[in-house]
């Protein structure tokens, strides 16, 4: 049961993780990769808080504005370029937050990373077994679906749809693309900093190792499968990973050669799907649905 | 104010291609005007100029009497100037519907807005989207993927979607080209509609019956700056205009 409680957490996180990368990534076109770095930012912004004594709901929060304003950041100076720019400037940004994490010794105990990190405590009540923690992490992820369900459904989403399939043009609707793009961003990396948060006090023990690009891989392979651009794509995306996925665990095979396997299965997941159903398992729902409301064949 | 657009010595230079070069002139309130001249004589490039796609090397460009040079699109676009472009830009994942409802004056489209019931305000804008998609026909196609249309269809909704945004001026590119007999109908008697609300028109095409039927004056340009300007009947008859059109073509 607390194998059941503890997978069903991560799945959560990784919803989490998935739609709020699909919000700048699949929704508005933003190509960046760096959502690993501002899910690590809110882990340990979090993890360290909590460790120097502020409350969690304190902390939650911080794990979430810290790397929302980066993100700003981030997109100010880099937001306007090309998307294969766009895409190598955030791959450093997220090497560089990496190293931060390595080798900021006196801040974040470098390589050893930080053990020992508090369940979260909120009015009194502290979240310490697999089960009241999955429940924790089910409601706030559900908030959190909720709110991002809104945006993207909103006449706001459908702006960041029009910036997605054309920016020039939806600049000269009015449109302040700009603006559009960073709150996008911003939005997508609070969410990954809650998710950060979460993530930290579940495992209790978080490293640099943790946040690298192969765990972004993780997060674009759900996204992609599931479908850029729907809502419901990172659920399935979810839904897919752990149903397939999660067995290999089970695989009598050494860990040093599963890692290695799912890694690779994931990349050519990845490039199949691009290949053969860019829209993924939500978009080809999508379409079917669509066409359903066509009043007249095309 | 007569002049709804002025556009004033304005110079941009590619490298050492000198695309517009020493251009000014101005767009009567309320007219439909032509902007013709043969291929790669800067009219493209003006319109980025007038629309802030991009900015010139030096010149101005006055919008209602404003100075806005150096402004953004989206700011030109939210002060009345809008535009199509030679090469459709539609959005293709969107509805049909939905590609004019986003452009829709009243459509409430910031973040702190999402948590409203804007049930009645949408139901209103489907109903205004639809309405403008009868005036061409297109109704029938509202939720249908835009990247569906045909070439034609996709053509008239980019003038559309314009429209819908009410703007006080249009800038035109190439709306006829490759488009079918009863489309360019469809088209003249869109731009026409549109004037007779009092949007001002300026076009570009090289479809010169199209121009000689639609507009009442005509702009014409050659290597980056205006050669000739005046009724479509002087224009025909323009020496100068003959030797652009035809010293290209020799060539
Ligand atoms: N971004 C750019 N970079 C380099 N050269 C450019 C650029 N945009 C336009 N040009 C060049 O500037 C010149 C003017 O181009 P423009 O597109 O304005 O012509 P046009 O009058 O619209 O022609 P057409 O009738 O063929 O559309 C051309 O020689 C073109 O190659
Ligand atoms: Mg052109």
């Amino acid at each position: 049961m607390n194998y059941f409680y503890h997978l069903a957490t991560l799945m959560c996180l990784y919803l989490l993780l998935a739609q709020s990368m699909n919000m700048y990534l699949g929704f508005t076109g933003i190509l960046a990769l760096c959502h690993i770095a501002f899910y690590g930012i809110g882990a340990y912004a979090s993890a360290l808080l909590v460790m120097h004594g502020a409350p969690f709901e304190l902390a939650f929060l911080a794990a979430g504005i810290l790397p929302a304003l980066l993100s700003i950041l981030l997109g100010l100076t880099s937001i306007r370029l090309k998307a294969d720019y766009l895409g190598i400037a955030t791959l450093g940004f997220a090497q560089i937050v990496s190293s931060i994490l390595q080798n900021w010794d006196s801040l974040t105990r470098g390589a050893l990373g930080l053990a020992g990190i508090p369940k979260p405590e909120i009015f009194g009540v502290t979240f310490a077994d697999k089960a009241s923690f999955f429940y924790l992490t089910a409601g706030i992820t559900a908030v959190l679906m909720f709110v991002m369900y809104r945006i993207l459904k909103s006449p706001f989403g459908r702006v960041l749809e029009t910036i997605r399939d054309d920016e020039v043009a939806a600049m000269s609707l009015g449109k302040n693309t700009v603006a559009y793009k960073l709150t996008a961003f911003g939005i997508g990396a609070l969410v990954a900093g809650f998710a950060g948060s979460l993530f930290a006090h579940f495992i209790t023990f978080i490293d640099p190792a943790s946040f690298v690009i192969n765990d972004l891989s993780l997060i674009l392979v759900i996204t992609v499968l599931g479908g850029l651009g729907t809502f419901r794509g990172p659920f399935l995306g979810v839904l897919a990973i752990m149903v397939f996925f999660e067995p290999l665990r089970f695989l009598p095979l050494p860990a040093e050669y599963l890692g290695p396997l799912r890694l690779w299965i994931y990349s050519l997941l990845f490039v199949l799907t691009l290949r053969f159903v860019p829209s993924g398992l939500g978009g080809l729902w999508k379409h079917r649905s669509r066409r359903g409301q066509q009043f007249t064949r095309y | 104010m007569e002049n709804i657009l002025t556009i004033r010595a304005a110079h941009k230079a590619f490298g050492g291609l000198k695309a517009i070069d020493g251009c000014s002139f101005e767009v009567r309130r309320g007219s439909i005007t032509g902007l013709i001249g043969p291929n790669g004589a800067g009219k493209t490039t003006a319109f980025n100029l007038l629309t802030g796609l991009s900015t010139p090397d030096s010149g101005t460009v006055h919008f209602e009497g404003k100075d806005i040079t150096r402004w953004p699109t989206y700011k030109r676009a939210r002060l009345g100037l809008t535009r199509t472009f030679q090469m459709i830009r539609i959005f293709p994942e969107l509805t049909v519907l939905d590609n004019l409802k986003v452009a829709l004056k009243d459509n409430q489209q910031g973040l702190h807005q999402i948590f409203l019931n804007q049930k009645k305000l949408q139901a209103r804008l489907t109903e205004e989207a639809l309405e403008l998609l009868d005036t061409v026909n297109l109704a029938d196609k509202a939720h249908l993927f835009a990247g569906q249309l045909s070439y034609g269809q996709q053509k008239l909704l980019e003038i559309l979607r314009a429209a819908a945004m009410d703007p006080r001026m249009i800038l035109l590119d190439e709306p006829a080209a490759g488009i079918n007999r009863t489309a360019l109908k469809t088209i003249t008697d869109l731009i026409l509609h549109l004037q007779a609300q009092g949007k001002t028109i300026l076009i570009i095409e090289h479809d010169m019956n199209f121009i000689m039927q639609l507009c009442e004056k005509v702009i014409v340009m050659d290597f980056g700056r205006v050669i000739a300007e005046g009724t479509p009947g002087d224009i025909q008859k323009n020496p100068k205009v003959l030797e652009a059109y035809l010293g290209r073509t020799a060539a």
